[in-house]
């Protein structure tokens, strides 16, 4: 059997993460995991230019780490954002991520769960898994995020698979067995 | 009294961005004794004399666009950076309002983002009192809502403006818009739109969907 493409993102530093970015690395020994950390990249921030829409179709205008992001991405079979949870949402490193993903998508709109959202460039059944860390996660704030997760799984076109949280890290590793477990 | 309003200018595009049309619009609705001013988050420095100046100010906004279901990560950035600017401070008690626009046809779509902003204000001692919500991207200064936009933008000013809104309005307010109309007219109209920038440098429907990356496996 072919191996499990995983592209994990994350944005793991001294401040935390780095626990559960190692037991994603065991979760997924023996299949084809690239990692990029993102709190060591520096990727620019989308100005929002849309240069990747109507001047040079898929190609972002800048040549950072992000170029590597996305073509990991178009080929995964699994796409993986670790981050840090802050105000029920993603850490600034990995937002600007995903705020440089635009390429990924056509300018074109398409319908889904009866909303406009914008079409797959390169088309393919993918999974999006997100882990959301921080010292305190209240009810809310992983409510929101939970929400938010599903909203980026529908404009990636991707397989959604309900958040994992992490509050403690001793419980990473079987947390994320399980969610994984669930969705195969 | 005379009132501080700080609007925090959210959009990459800056002083180009739709953002900065409804702020404009805002700000010349103002009737009241109103001293305002607008910051562009990116291309200032998220430091404490930003941060003072907020935590001091009556009212900010933080108007912005939706970025991949939520905030820019440069408004982000300056959330993060403010939360630890306020850890050991008190409660500044600041107004909290927002504008947001998506380019998408529905509102609703905002949602998340607003709820993100509201747990943002909870957390950092805002009174969060809500704001604006608009879809449909620019194409919705093209339709007959622009008109009910440009209300509730005034309406947005006008408690900008006064310390007793609270009073009168309740404790939040959230406006939605967008351009209600069938969502086959308006992706007709968006998709004809890019067609169009496209054609202007030479290319067809067909190069914009071009793939740039290698796709291996389907």
């Amino acid at each position: 059997m072919d191996k499990i493409k995983v592209v994990l993102i994350s944005d793991a530093d001294e401040t935390g993460g780095r626990y559960a970015e190692k037991e994603i690395c065991d979760f997924f020994a023996g299949e084809e995991l690239t990692i990029f950390n993102c709190s060591d990249m520096r990727i620019e921030y989308c100005i929002g230019c849309f240069n990747c829409r109507y001047k040079t179709p898929g190609k972002c205008i800048y040549s950072d780490g992000m170029n590597e992001i996305l073509q990991a991405m178009v080929n995964a079979d699994t796409i993986i954002l670790l981050s840090k949870m802050e105000f029920g949402c993603y850490s600034p490193a990995v937002k600007r991520v995903l705020d440089r993903t635009i390429p990924f998508e056509t300018p074109f709109l398409r319908t889904a769960y009866g909303e406009t959202h914008l079409s797959p460039r390169y088309p393919k059944k993918r999974k999006l898994l997100t882990i959301a860390y921080a010292e305190e996660i209240d009810r809310e704030e992983a409510v929101i995020f939970t929400r938010l997760t599903r909203r980026n799984a529908v404009n990636l076109d991707a397989e959604w698979i309900k958040p994992v949280f992490l509050r403690d890290a001793e419980d990473a590793g079987n947390k994320i067995r399980r969610v994984y477990g669930e969705s195969e | 009294m005379m009132r501080k309003v700080i609007f925090l200018n959210g959009s990459p595009k800056k002083r180009r961005a739709v953002t900065e049309k409804f702020i404009n619009i805002t700000k010349d609705s103002f009737s009241g004794r109103v001293e305002s001013e607008t910051v562009y988050i990116y291309e200032t420095e998220p430091e404490d004399e930003l941060f003072e100046k907020v935590y001091e100010a009556d009212a900010v906004v933080m108007a912005q666009p939706l970025y991949v279901d939520c905030l820019p990560a440069g408004v982000l950035e300056f959330m993060k950076a403010y939360g630890e600017f306020v850890k050991d401070r008190r409660p500044s008690g600041t107004e909290m309002y927002f504008i947001i626009n998506c380019g998408f046809l529905e509102n609703r779509q905002n949602d998340t983002a607003i709820r993100i902003l509201e747990i943002f204000a909870e957390k950092t001692g805002f009174d969060f009192r809500g704001g604006v919500s608009v879809g449909s991207g620019a194409i919705i200064l093209t339709t007959n809502k622009k008109l009910r936009l440009e209300g509730m933008l005034k309406e947005l000013a006008d408690e900008l403006g006064r310390s007793d809104a609270f009073e009168d309005k309740g404790e939040k307010r959230i406006r939605q818009i967008d351009a209600a109309m069938p969502r086959f007219l308006f992706k007709a109209k968006a998709d004809k739109a890019w067609i169009e920038a496209g054609a202007k440098k030479g290319l067809s429907k067909k190069d914009l969907k071009q793939k740039y990356f290698e796709q291996t496996a389907l």
